[in-house]
């Protein structure tokens, strides 16, 4: 993967959240349109790494970062508007989040926010992005009704569409399918496999199945190391590092 | 590759104008509240008032050796010469037009045909004494200091070395320069003439700068400003309170002096109060504002009189804290006894949400429905009539809701573990509430209970028709009362004093502040030890 | 034992008879008051009370009319939110969202410390500065609507801002990320996601503001002038509600005293429908926030 196309190169990541440190060096390239899965236990700074790329952690008091992280080969720390950066990356979260308004709304939020203000434009993008996130069908006969009354999965659809309004780069997700029902999980993970022709996809997830199942390459990060970094089914058959090894067996036995 | 679009840099332009807007707002309130504390507590600790007077103000001065005594009860720090005149020539009878008490006057003088009596005399009349039947004779100083002693209202001139020392009464000192000016001044002529004098308006003539009186709506006549002969007590006293004159005529002595205010024509100048009178020349009245400070010590420790225009609060301080222990006393029991009940038995259902209910609309409801409740209920039904106890009743039931509250959730804090700890040492649950939950909630108890009481020593429109007016210490529970709040309230209705009403208010504030300020730090020390017990887990 | 258990059960007696005092005095309150002030309508209808601008109690043939007085009262409320509302937003905002430890203290120290000023010493500062600063604007004597209103303003601002910057924190973290996330700015994230999600909590703080103004008593019959009358334009001269009752409760008597009660009445009932009110959007308001969370 060292070639000069990657969507994210990141070399020598430290970050704390005032005297803890939850990232310690880590270095890794992610490429673009693949899906670049992200293991590990609780607390191993995964969720971190993933919102460092969007620079989410911004919203944190007392959270320090050193290291680099370049973006298309543009540093995202140095000179480059945290705004534009968010509206080239999206997020999606691990408990869905829709808007407390309608459904049209909270897909045509993103747009608006950018200044599109043409109706049948906001149409148009609306439409585009359910149908890309698999929620068209869904909803159709009810877009000017409360998101709040959707069902858990398909809030987190919504979410995917409302981040594909602003026609985003690279799609980040934090377990995006830890809060909902099988049923839900194996739509959005269909979804992903749509997805990734389009975009570069990092997603975070507890479920090793699911790593296994989505994803190109796969990290396992482990008290906030990157203890191993390769193509996913190295990581899952052939693993160098035996903690991996544990881990991953650990979680199938 | 990523240029920021030109939407994002307006978008970022308006965020930086909305935020400076709601800063701005924010800190307009900051200023509002500043605005309020400043000006009450500034207006409250100073007076600023237009007076309008025959005699300058910062003129005061013993009379040539001569002293001005009054009994030590007397509400007086000075005192103008044409009221002293008044005084020893029948034109008061008490001091109901002085000082508004209805104390009899007892003007006093020494027999005239001693030294010292023939110069009070020649102080007060000049060459024609004319004496008021009400004054009485004293053969000497001693007697009649003996007599101001002995009588509240009794004013005597005594020569002043013969004051030194003694107590019980006091000395006060004597406003007598006034504006003396020829008579044509005075005169009105084709409807012009002068008789007042503002005080920006005497400065400019004392300095010489006008020339002519009709620039000041008088005749047309030549202005003769005329200065105080140097050395005499006139200019000293003169210089003294700051009243310069420049740029006039000077004459050798008094008589000459005296001779120019009343021949030349146009003339004008300074002069006592008793020459002008002995040479009857006019007068001119003097207008301007007069400041100084209104709240003082005695203030608040002297006792109220005629409905607060004279005397201090002492008493309506008194009455608030006992107000404030009464109603205290009454809800801090039925608060936490309620709370008690809400957290430790009350069951979840139907029974709750109607006490819950109860608490929430008896906190929204307006003081003066409390008033008039209280009135029709406490006042009339119950026959406690207007006094301490229906006014303390009142408020108990209106800061309840308050108390209750903050109680309640000072109980739900408690950790469970120290009421298990206890209730499985075979303690009752009665023993675990009072010797376990309650003390360990205390700190939260306690600032409800502050905050409510802070609530009740401002209240006003529950009590006027409650608790009553009556501004003399309450002797019972029966008994009327006036508290600060509604002394501030009626100062200002009856139109007695905005003065006093401001001296009141700011003695509120401070109150209010320190309650605030106490249940501040012990919402403080309630986080800390929730802190310390944290981490000690 | 049973002597303890039966004084275990008394004292839990007890402490219901306190908690349920609260709930006796609103019934009592309530009852005393319609009690004493119906009997009004046995002279006077209640559309002549309610609907009568004539207020002239000691006349020979007296006249009942409070329609001034309830104009009055809900002129000069509307008024003082319509100064508050934005103040008091903006500031919920700033304290929610943007201060910095500093000077949020200092800030709440403030509000604490305006929301603890007895009404009657707004009175005199209203008196002593408002009016003035109104009469030497706008001509009047300075007692007047717009002179109540601003001193209303005040007081109901610490309750609007606490109310404000409480339902903000109470929005979910995530509802923010989300908007950021898309590459909203701050200031559109609070006007777009923010305020929307905690609008139903900021609309019962402004209804609680409104109880509050509504009941206010000496601060506007020190300022609003108190002339009987329809209050006519900003300066005209007000008297409200609250206003109505005090000043003549020193001396009614008869049917007068009665006509008093009755307002308060009038005054009670306004209370109350706004107090349910602010439960209900409570209610709704909390149940937004959880929904807002994602289930």
């Amino acid at each position: 993967m060292k070639d000069a196309s990657a969507k994210f190169d990141i070399a020598g990541l430290d970050l704390w959240y005032g005297q803890t440190q939850a990232l310690k060096k880590v270095s890794m390239q992610v490429g673009a349109n693949s899906i670049t899965a992200l293991i590990g236990p609780s607390g191993c700074g995964k969720s971190t790494f993933l919102r460092v790329l969007d620079r989410m952690n911004d919203l944190i008091d007392g959270v320090r970062t050193e290291g680099k992280v370049l973006y298309d080969g543009q540093d995202i720390f140095n000179g480059m508007d945290v705004i534009e950066l968010r509206k080239k990356i999206g997020m999606v979260f691990q408990k869905p989040n829709p808007f407390p308004m309608s459904v049209f709304d909270n897909v045509a939020y993103g747009p608006r926010v950018h200044g599109t203000k043409d109706r049948r434009e906001l149409e148009e993008i609306v439409e585009r992005s359910l149908v890309n996130a698999a929620l068209f069908d869904e909803v159709k006969d009810r877009l000017h009704k409360s998101a709040l009354g959707l069902s858990g999965g398909q809030q987190q659809r919504l979410c995917i569409a409302r981040v594909l309004a602003v026609e985003p780069d690279v799609l980040l997700m934090d377990e995006p399918t830890s809060a909902l029902d099988p049923i839900s999980t194996a739509k959005i993970e269909n979804l992903l496999e749509e997805l990734k022709r389009r975009y570069t996809i990092v997603i975070v997830t507890h479920n090793m199945q699911q790593a296994g199942r989505v994803s190109d390459w796969t990290g396992f990060f482990l008290s906030g190391e990157l203890l191993e970094y390769a193509p996913t089914k190295d990581i899952f058959f052939n693993p160098r590092d035996p903690r991996t090894e544990n881990y991953i067996s650990g979680r199938f036995g | 590759m990523h240029k920021p679009t030109s939407g994002h840099a307006s978008r970022l332009r308006s965020q930086a104008i909305a935020f400076a807007i709601v800063r701005g707002l924010s800190f307009l309130t900051i200023g509002i509240l500043a605005l309020i504390l400043i000006f009450i507590v500034y207006r409250g600790l100073r007076y600023e008032n237009v007076v309008r007077s025959t005699v300058l103000s910062n003129s005061e001065a013993a009379p040539d050796g001569l002293a001005i005594v009054v009994n030590e009860g007397t509400p007086l720090d000075r005192i103008e010469f044409p009221v002293l005149y008044g005084m020893y020539t029948d034109e008061y009878l008490n001091w109901s037009k002085i000082t508004a008490d209805k104390e009899d006057l007892v003007p006093i003088a020494l027999d005239s045909s001693t030294a010292d009596g023939a110069k009070v005399s020649r102080f007060l009349f000049g060459s024609t004494p004319q004496w008021g039947g009400l004054v009485e004779t004293a053969p000497d100083a001693a007697r009649a200091i003996e007599r101001v002693r002995s009588t509240l209202g009794a004013v005597a001139v005594l020569p002043a070395e013969d004051l030194a020392g003694q107590k019980g009464v006091k000395v006060i000192p004597l406003r007598r320069v006034v504006i003396a000016a020829n008579s044509e001044v005075t005169a009105l002529v084709e409807n012009r003439g002068i008789e007042d004098l503002s005080d920006p308006a005497l400065r400019l003539l004392m300095a010489g700068k006008i020339a002519n009186w009709k620039e000041l709506g008088g005749p047309d006549l030549a202005v003769h400003l005329l200065e105080p002969p140097a050395g005499t007590e006139l200019q000293r006293v003169l210089s003294d309170g700051g009243h310069s004159v420049s740029g006039g005529a000077r004459e050798k002595d008094m008589a000459a002096y005296l001779a120019a205010l009343g021949d030349q024509s146009g003339s004008v100048g300074y002069l006592f109060a008793g020459d002008a009178k002995a040479e009857e020349l006019p007068t001119l009245m003097w207008s301007g504002t007069e400041s100084g400070w209104n709240l003082s010590l005695s203030y608040l420790l002297e006792s109220p009189g005629l409905s607060g225009k004279v005397g201090g609060i002492s008493t309506i301080i008194a009455n608030t804290f006992l107000m404030l222990i009464l109603t205290g006393l009454m809800a801090a029991p039925i608060g936490v006894a309620a709370a008690v009940y809400l957290v430790e038995y009350a069951r979840q259902g139907i029974m709750i949400r109607i006490l819950r209910l109860g608490t929430e609309t008896l906190a929204g409801i307006p003081s003066i429905i409390f008033g008039l409740f209280g009135f029709l209920f406490f006042v009339n039904i119950l026959h406690f009539g207007f006094g301490l106890l229906s006014g303390c009743l009142t408020l108990t039931l209106m800061i309840l809701p308050t108390i209750v509250r903050t109680s309640e959730e000072a109980m739900k804090a408690v950790p469970a573990g120290l009421r298990e700890g206890s209730l499985a040492l075979g303690a009752t649950k009665l023993q675990t509430i009072v010797r376990v939950a309650i003390p360990a909630a205390a700190p939260g108890i306690l600032t409800g209970l502050i905050l409510g009481i802070g609530r009740a020593v401002g209240e006003t429109a529950a009590l006027l028709f409650t608790m009553g007016s009556d501004y003399k210490l309450a002797k019972g529970l029966f008994s009327s009362a006036r508290v600060l709040s509604s002394h501030i309230y009626l100062l200002f209705a009856e139109g007695i004093s905005f003065d006093r009403a401001f001296s009141t208010a700011t003695v509120l504030i401070l109150v209010v502040v320190a309650f605030n300020f106490s249940a501040k730090r012990l919402i403080g020390k309630m986080g800390g030890g929730r802190e310390k017990g944290a981490k000690t887990r | 034992m049973k002597h303890r258990k039966l004084f275990e059960r008394t004292a839990e007696g007890l402490l219901f008879a306190c908690a349920a005092l609260s709930v006796l005095a609103v019934i009592l309150i309530t009852v005393f008051l319609f009690q004493r002030g119906l009997s009004l309508f046995q002279k006077v209808s209640v559309l002549e009370f309610l609907g009568s601008t004539r207020w002239e109690p000691t006349a020979k043939v007296p006249g009942y009319g409070i329609l001034s007085f309830i104009v009055g009262s809900f002129y000069v409320t509307g008024l003082a939110l319509a100064f508050a509302v934005p103040i008091g937003l903006a500031v919920g905002i700033f304290l929610a969202e943007l201060a910095e430890k500093r000077s949020s203290r200092i800030i709440h120290s403030t509000v604490e410390l305006l929301a603890g000023i007895p009404s009657v010493i707004y009175g005199l500062f209203g008196i002593a500065l408002i009016s003035t600063i109104t009469r030497s604007l706008f001509g009047g004597s300075g007692y007047s609507v717009l002179s109540a209103s601003i001193v209303l303003a005040i007081m109901t601002l610490p309750t609007i801002i606490s109310v404000t910057e409480v339902s903000l924190r109470a929005v979910p973290r995530e509802l923010k990320e989300g908007s950021l996330a898309l590459g909203a700015t701050h200031w559109q994230t609070i006007v777009r996601v923010l305020v929307p999600a905690a609008r139903s909590g900021i609309i019962a703080g402004v209804i609680l503001g409104m109880g509050r103004a509504i009941g206010e008593t000496m601060a506007v019959l020190m300022v609003g002038g108190n002339a009987p009358l329809m209050p006519k334009g900003l300066t005209g001269m007000v008297r409200t509600l609250t206003m109505n009752i005090i000043t003549d409760m020193s001396y009614a008597t008869g049917d007068h005293l009665t006509s008093l009660f009755a307002t308060g009445i009038v005054l009670f009932v306004f209370i109350l429908v706004l107090n349910l009110t602010v439960q209900v959007a409570l209610k709704r308001s909390m149940a937004a926030t959880e929904g807002g969370g994602g289930a």
